[in-house]
């Protein structure tokens, strides 16, 4: 099945009339890590955005298809039921629905008819485990006065009971403390021991390289003003740490002189 | 004593808005076939009455006097003449002195009618009314004034559940007047009905007297909300919450006004009320007129409004984790509502109103 993976192609999108990316190309396989780098405003998020349908973000070209669907021409809950999942660098508050409820219900939308109750309840509780999170979390209304870390957990627990095909983590380790980065590492790890979570692709967007310590990645990308320039190893993001990256948009300017 | 009782709501321009021809109002329907009262036995036992108001007048004078016309006079507005009228329409509950009753009362209308309700608890008495409203009747209105009286230290949970069917036009007044110690909630939902007045009063006459009020309201299609709450702190060490929670879908309108009074020697006196509103639709609009007058200087008060729509980023949130437009709004709106459904006291009403809006959202 040569369409499978969470393929961007050329993909160009704006926000309020300004043109943000411009030109991305980037294959996710399934089972495979992908991390895309890059200093503030280079249009990381823009492209998590963009791939989840934020009626924010205006797609101006290019194309984007999960194991061959296109994505671009589904509502935002259809990308969702064919397997896109975004954790949220700042998720919203939702006062008055319990995570329970929230979670009891997008699991029903996303595979309806998916467990019984109580198979249910048993995945929940294995899930906020793995998270080092206690069970009071569930009936407290959604983001709703959580801290940080917190939201980011909860984060990590609707993409480790909702099971996509591919995630999208949008800056999922900033502002976290070490527990909490760890945490997130373990969540992910044991997402991908699972059979339900092997052959899911991650497309993990960080700014620091700090994450990839936690998890293993694949394949690096680095992305400035809208593209992706630079494409590498694990070594890459090595270097990101090093030098940062100012020293590597030098590089590369001098290459294009 | 009487003018210092009614509170003084800005009028509406009432017959425009509830479209209504006075001149032609008749009485609906008698109390007996609108009516069913539920007193179980064991309450009886202890000396409850719960009885329709032309029993009381009869067979109780005395106690139906501690509380008739304690608040509401005949004629404060039209409603209140129109409800007036046949003296022996309404009901009447009586809890005596340190009775408390383990189970609620029942009150339900299932017709269009006028009449009063009186409700006296006895000083340390505690009781709990639910009643619900359901007549379906067209081209008809139903209008209920209820009193209530407490005694020192007495504690009524007051429930009202309106869902009554989309033409009927429904009004709405209860007053409390609340003695030293005692504890009054007043929760009332108004889900139906083409046009709705409901006013829920307190009066907060001695030291340590307590008023809770709850308000969940909805507002759908062509429907009109005329929602109102009066907190009268007349003595020192008063305390009131009121919560108000309003939607409109489609052309759903309405106001809310708001007030809290607090005498000038009620010192000590607190005073919280929160009215938020979500704007379901473009169409949809609420009007949430708040006021605050405080003649005393050691007081807390707070009145705080908001009026919002479904926030943009909470659907997309939502969206994003497969629930579809509607199902997210929907969620969002029962979220927006809970808060004030989680104060409603009983646990069957709680999910009834869940179920209902469950349904009518959406």
């Amino acid at each position: 099945m040569s369409d499978r993976g969470l393929r961007i192609q050329a993909l160009r999108s704006a926000v309020a009339g300004k043109e943000i990316l411009k030109g991305i190309d980037l294959t996710v396989e399934p089972g495979r890590v992908h991390a895309l780098m890059g200093p503030n405003g280079s249009g990381k998020s823009t492209l998590a955005f963009s791939l989840t349908g934020h009626p924010n973000y205006e797609i101006l070209g290019g194309s984007a298809t999960l194991d061959g669907a296109d994505l671009l021409s589904m509502p935002v809950d259809q990308r969702a039921k064919a397997g896109l999942f975004l954790s949220f660098q700042y998720p919203a508050a939702i006062p008055g629905v319990s995570v329970a409820n929230f979670l009891r219900s997008a699991k029903t939308a996303v595979a309806p008819d998916s467990m019984n109750p109580t198979a249910f309840r048993k995945l929940v509780f294995a899930k906020l485990d793995v998270l080092d999170m206690d069970t009071a979390f569930l009936g407290r209304y959604l983001n709703d006065g959580f801290s940080g870390g917190e939201k980011k957990r909860l984060e990590m627990l609707q993409m480790a009971i909702l099971a996509p095909k591919y995630a999208v983590l949008d800056e999922t380790d900033s502002g976290l403390d070490v527990d909490a980065l760890r945490a997130v590492g373990d969540s992910i790890k044991a997402m991908r021991a699972e059979e339900s979570g092997r052959d899911t692709g991650f497309l993990i967007i960080t700014h620091y390289p700090r994450i990839l310590e936690h998890v293993h990645a694949d394949v690096v990308h680095i992305m400035m003003d809208g593209r992706i320039v630079t494409s590498g190893g694990p070594e890459l993001a090595e270097r990101i740490e090093r030098e940062g990256y100012d020293r590597l948009r030098e590089e590369l300017v001098g290459i294009a002189a | 004593m009487t003018a210092c009782l009614t509170p003084a709501r800005p009028t509406l321009p009432t017959d425009r808005f509830w479209q209504l021809d006075y001149n032609k109002l008749e009485l609906p329907v008698s109390l007996g076939s609108s009516f069913t009262l539920d007193l179980p036995a064991a309450a009886q036992a202890q000396g409850v009455i719960f009885c329709g108001l032309g029993e009381a007048q009869r067979q109780h004078p005395d106690l139906l006097a501690l509380g008739l016309r304690s608040s509401i006079n005949d004629d404060e507005s039209r409603f209140t003449q129109l409800a007036s009228k046949d003296a022996e329409s309404g009901f009447f509950c009586y809890v005596p002195a340190g009775v408390r009753l383990a189970a609620p009362l029942e009150l339900q209308i299932d017709r269009a009618w006028a009449g009063r309700g009186v409700v006296v608890l006895g000083p340390d008495a505690h009781a709990e009314i639910i009643e619900t409203i359901t007549a379906e009747s067209s081209e008809t209105f139903l209008c209920e004034l209820t009193e209530m009286v407490l005694g020192e230290r007495a504690q009524l949970r007051y429930t009202s559940v309106q869902t009554c069917g989309p033409s009927l036009r429904a009004f709405f007044t209860r007053r409390a007047i609340v003695a030293a110690d005692a504890q009054l909630h007043l929760a009332s939902a108004e889900i139906g009905a083409q046009s709705v007045q409901s006013y829920g009063d307190a009066i907060l006459r001695a030291p340590g007297a307590r008023a809770d009020i709850s308000v969940l309201a909805f507002a759908s299609q062509q429907r009109y909300l005329d929602l109102g709450n009066d907190l009268h702190h007349a003595a020192p060490q008063t305390t009131s919450t009121t919560l108000v929670k309003a939607a409109a879908i489609e052309s759903g309108r309405g106001r809310y006004y708001g007030n809290i009074r607090i005498d000038a020697h009620a010192h000590g006196a607190d005073a919280t009320l929160r009215d938020d509103t979500l704007l379901l639709s473009p169409q949809a609009h609420i009007d949430s007129v708040p006021a605050l007058e405080i003649a005393a200087n050691d007081v807390k008060a707070f009145h705080g409004a908001t009026v919002g729509s479904v926030d943009d980023e909470q659907r997309f949130y939502a969206m994003s984790r497969g629930l579809s437009r509607a199902a997210a709004e929907r969620m969002i709106t029962l979220g927006f509502f809970e808060p004030v459904i989680a104060r409603f006291p009983n646990e069957v009403v709680r999910e009834f109103l869940r179920d209902q809006l469950n349904t009518r959202v959406g």
